[in-house]
C-alpha cells in the first residue's frame, strides 16, 4: 500500500471503485440536446417534493447542489426550509404545471407525501371529548365511507383528487424513467385506494419505524418507491431511546395538536439517508462539480467575467475541493483528526483524506464490534497536483463571460479579416436577403390576408416570412415564435420554453379558467377604483394616439356589463425605469 | 413619467406561467467586447476561447492599427414602438382592457388593446424572444451588438462606425 502511495499527500490518479469528478448534469435517461442561442448551461438535476411541508428533504438536496421544487399549498402549517412553490394540488392546472416541469427540466427524482389526515387509522382510536375525529374511510370503503357529512365529504373529495392526479403524474414519471417515492403511514387507507394500487404495480414497499430515523414515536411508515435501493431505509426501532406518547395536546393558542400530525415532518437524518440513497442509485453528485464553461448560467458567468463573483453556488469553484471520492465499507473505525481527516493511510486511502459521511448498514448483528459501516471519503489534491491543475486554468475573463459564441466569432472576424472583406460580406448578405424578400412577396401577402384582421393590421409593415426563412437558415431554436407572431401572442396560460434562454420554472398562480371565474368579482372592484382615482390629464392624448393607429379600440360601456372582459387600471411609472 | 398598465391587480399576470429565464447581460457583453477589442489592439493579436472548446487565434488586421481606426466606439439603436410592433392574440384582447377615468365627466371609458400590453409579464417574455432573434440575425451581418428589450447597443472599431450603423438600420427596415 505504501508503494502505491509514495506521497501521503498526492492522491492517486485513479482509484478502483472511485467516483471521479464529474460536472453536474441531468441523469443520462433525461439528457437532451438543448440548442440555445447562447450555448445555455446544462441544467442541474431537479428534485420535486410534492406536499413538501417543512421541505426538509428539498433543503437536503439543495445543500448538495441539486435544484429543488418543493410544492405545497398556501395553508401549509409548517415553516418551510426551502422556497415553496405554492400550488393547489386539487386543481388540474397545478398538475399541468408539474407535467410541464417534467417535460422541460431534468427532473431526476420525485418524492410525494400526500396528506394522510382522511386516511388515518388513528381516527379509529377513541380519545373522547366533543372533538373526537371519526373515521372517514375503511378497507371496505377506501375512497370514503358512505353518509359522511358535507364537510367530511369535501375533505375526502379533495384528498382523493390529489391522490388520483398524483398517481397519474407518478406513472407519467415512470414512463419517463424518473424514479419516485410516496410516503404515508404503513397502515394508512391511502394504500388501499385504487390510485395507489395502480402505483403498486410498478413500485415496491419499504417499511421502517419512524424513530429509527430520528422521529420521537415508533410510527410504522411505508415508502412506495420505484428505486430498489430504498431498502436501505428499512429499519426497526433500535430500542435505545424513550418514545413520546401518542394522542393530542393543546398548543399555546389552545389549538389541538395531534401527535400523528407532528410525525408527518421528516427528521433531517431521514432526509439525509433518502438523499444518499437517491444520489448513489442515480450516481448524481452535483456538489462535487467544479466550474466548466457551459455549466455556468449566463448571469453567473457574466458577473464572474466582470470580477463580481456571484453569491452562493451559482459559480462553482474553479478547482473542485476534492480530486476523487471513495466509499469504504469497514468494521474498524478510521483514524481521524478533529477535522475528520485521516491521520494516516487507511484501507487504500491516503492520509489527509476527509471523511464526508458514514452510514451504519442495516442487518448488523447489534453488537458494536461487528457493525458494518460505510464511509465516504473525499481525497484532496496534493500541493503539486493542485498547482498542475491551477496552471491549466484560463482567466475567468476569457472563459466565464456572458458573450455568446456567435458574437465572439463576429468580433474575431471583424478584427482579423479587416474592413474591406467584412464590407463585402455584409453587402452580399443584404443582397441575398433582399432577393429572398422579393421571392416571398406573394406568399407574404397571402399570409397577411389569412390573418385575423386586427392582427394583420399590426403586422402589416413586417416581412414575417423573411424573418422565418433567415431564422430557419440559422437553425434558430424558437420554432413556435412565428406561429405565435402570426396568431398574436397570448398573455395568459402556460408558455412553452423558447429554447433561447436558460430555464427557471415560473408557475402561474392560477389557470386562465380560474381567472375567468373571478372576472365577475374583479371587474366591479377595478372599475370602482378607476372611478375614484385622480384624473390623468395625459390619458386622452395617449389613448387618442392608440385609437388613431388602431392599437386599441374604445369599448361601449355596456360591453363590460356581464361578458368576459377583464378591465385593468393604469399607473404612472418613472420613464426609463 | 410614462403610463404602465396594471396587470397585477386584475390578476392577468398571475395566470401566466413560463420557464424562460431572461438573461439580460447586455451591459456585461458590451463592456466585455469593448475590453476584448482594446486588448486585441494592444497585443496586435486576437485570441478568443469559444465555449465549444475551440480557440480562435489570429493577428489583428493592419488597418485597425493605424491611428485611432481600431478604437472601440459604443452606440445604441432603439426600436421605435417596441411592444406595439407585435399583435395580441384575439382571444386575449379581453384581458387587455384599460379603464381610465374621464377628465370631463364621471364615466370611465374602456379601451381594448390589440398589441403586446406594457405591464404584462408575458409581453416581456415574448418581446425578448423577438429581440434576441433580431440580435442573432444581426450576427450574420457582422454586427457586434447585443439586445436589451428594444435597445440594441453596439460596439465597433472607429473605422466601422458608419458602415455598422447603416447595416443595422437597413436590416431592421428590411425585416
Amino acid at each position: 500500500m505504501d508503494d502505491e502511495f509514495k506521497s501521503n499527500f498526492d492522491a492517486p490518479s485513479k482509484i478502483e471503485g472511485t467516483e471521479q469528478q464529474q460536472p453536474d448534469g441531468p441523469p443520462e435517461a433525461k439528457s437532451r440536446e438543448r440548442p440555445t442561442a447562447n450555448t445555455g448551461p446544462v441544467l442541474k438535476p431537479l428534485v420535486i417534493e410534492i406536499c413538501a411541508g417543512t421541505a426538509m428533504l428539498s433543503r437536503c438536496f439543495q445543500e448538495v447542489g441539486f435544484d429543488v421544487m418543493a410544492v405545497d399549498h398556501t395553508h401549509n402549517r409548517f415553516h418551510p426550509l426551502a422556497h415553496i412553490c405554492t400550488l393547489d394540488l386539487t386543481l388540474t392546472s397545478s398538475w399541468e404545471f408539474l407535467y410541464y416541469v417534467v417535460r422541460n427540466f431534468p427532473v431526476c427524482f420525485v418524492h410525494a407525501a400526500p396528506p394522510c389526515g382522511t386516511c388515518s387509522r388513528a381516527r379509529e382510536i377513541h380519545l373522547g371529548g366533543p372533538t373526537q375525529p371519526r373515521p372517514l374511510r375503511s378497507s371496505e370503503y377506501p375512497h370514503g365511507l358512505p353518509q359522511l357529512t358535507a364537510d367530511e365529504q369535501a375533505r375526502v373529495d379533495a384528498a382523493n383528487s390529489i391522490y388520483r392526479q398524483m398517481s397519474e403524474f407518478l406513472l407519467f414519471c415512470s414512463r419517463h424513467n424518473i424514479p419516485w417515492s410516496v410516503e404515508n403511514p404503513a397502515r394508512s387507507y391511502l394504500w388501499e385506494t385504487e390510485w395507489m394500487l395502480r402505483l403498486q404495480e410498478v413500485a415496491q414497499f419499504f417499511y421502517f419505524t419512524a424513530c429509527a430515523w430520528g422521529s420521537n414515536r415508533p410510527t410504522k411508515k411505508a415508502f412506495l418507491s420505484t428505486l430498489p435501493d430504498m431498502f436501505r431505509l428499512e429499519a426497526e426501532c433500535p430500542g435505545n431511546h424513550q418514545h413520546e406518547p401518542y394522542g393530542r395536546t393543546r398548543d399555546e393558542q389552545g389549538k389541538l395538536i395531534y401527535a400523528t400530525a407532528e410525525e408527518a415532518a421528516y427528521p433531517r437524518i431521514l432526509c439525509v439517508q433518502i438523499r444518499r440513497i437517491v444520489q448513489e442509485a442515480l450516481n448524481l453528485f452535483p456538489e462535487h462539480s467544479h466550474a466548466v464553461p457551459g455549466f455556468v448560467t449566463n448571469n453567473a458567468a457574466g458577473a464572474t467575467a466582470m470580477r463580481l463573483q456571484p453569491r452562493g453556488r451559482r459559480m462553482p469553484p474553479l478547482i473542485s475541493e476534492f480530486v476523487a471520492f471513495q466509499t469504504i465499507t469497514a468494521k474498524d473505525a478510521p483514524p481521524l483528526d478533529s477535522k475528520s481527516c485521516l491521520t494516516k493511510p487507511w484501507h487504500h486511502l491516503p492520509a489527509h483524506a476527509k471523511m464526508l459521511s458514514l452510514e451504519v448498514l442495516s442487518g448488523e448483528c447489534g453488537e458494536d464490534s461487528c457493525k458494518q459501516i460505510r464511509y465516504k471519503f473525499g481525497i484532496f489534491r496534493g500541493p503539486k497536483q493542485w498547482i498542475d491543475d491551477a496552471i491549466q486554468l484560463k482567466h475567468p475573463f476569457d472563459l466565464y463571460h456572458a458573450v455568446p459564441d456567435e458574437l465572439l466569432r463576429v468580433v474575431f472576424e471583424i478584427l482579423s479579416l479587416g474592413p474591406a472583406e467584412i464590407a463585402n460580406r455584409r453587402t452580399a448578405k443584404l443582397k441575398q436577403w433582399i432577393s429572398l424578400a422579393k421571392s416571398l412577396e406573394l406568399e407574404e401577402a397571402k399570409l397577411k390576408e389569412s390573418m385575423e384582421p386586427g392582427v394583420a393590421a399590426i403586422l402589416r409593415p413586417k416581412r414575417i416570412l423573411l424573418w422565418r426563412s433567415v431564422a430557419e437558415q440559422m437553425e434558430w431554436p424558437d420554432h413556435q415564435l412565428f406561429e405565435e407572431i402570426v396568431e398574436g401572442f397570448k398573455i395568459v396560460g402556460l408558455q412553452e420554453p423558447s429554447g433561447v434562454f436558460d430555464l427557471e420554472p415560473r408557475p402561474p398562480s392560477f389557470s386562465p379558467e380560474s381567472l375567468d371565474d373571478a372576472i365577475k368579482f374583479l371587474r366591479p372592484a377595478i372599475l370602482g377604483k378607476v372611478k375614484s382615482a385622480s384624473v390623468d390629464e395625459d390619458a386622452p392624448e395617449t389613448m387618442g394616439h392608440h385609437l388613431r393607429r388602431g392599437l386599441a379600440f374604445k369599448l361601449d360601456e355596456r360591453a363590460l356589463i356581464g361578458g368576459d372582459r377583464l378591465p385593468g387600471g393604469r399607473q404612472a411609472m418613472a420613464s426609463g425605469a | 413619467m410614462r403610463p404602465i398598465d396594471d396587470y397585477v391587480e386584475n390578476k392577468v399576470n398571475g395566470a401566466f406561467g413560463y420557464a424562460d429565464k431572461l438573461d439580460l447581460r447586455t451591459l456585461d457583453q458590451i463592456i466585455w467586447v469593448g475590453a476584448a477589442i482594446a486588448r486585441a489592439l494592444m497585443n496586435k493579436r486576437v485570441v478568443f476561447h469559444v465555449k465549444d472548446g475551440t480557440t480562435l487565434d489570429a493577428l489583428v488586421h493592419s488597418s485597425y492599427l493605424e491611428g485611432s481606426y481600431g478604437q472601440p466606439l459604443i452606440s445604441m439603436l432603439d426600436l421605435s414602438n417596441a411592444y406595439k410592433q407585435f399583435a395580441l392574440h384575439p382571444d386575449c384582447r379581453r384581458y387587455s382592457v384599460i379603464a381610465l377615468r374621464s377628465p370631463v365627466d364621471q364615466s370611465s371609458p374602456c379601451f381594448e388593446g390589440r398589441v403586446l400590453p406594457f405591464g404584462a409579464t408575458a409581453s416581456v417574455v415574448h418581446f425578448n424572444r423577438c429581440s434576441r432573434l433580431l440580435q442573432h440575425i444581426g450576427y450574420q451581418l457582422y454586427l457586434p451588438w447585443s439586445s436589451y428589450f428594444d435597445d440594441f447597443p453596439v460596439v465597433t472599431p472607429n473605422v466601422w462606425a458608419e458602415s455598422t450603423m447603416s447595416a443595422m438600420t437597413t436590416m431592421l427596415d428590411l425585416l
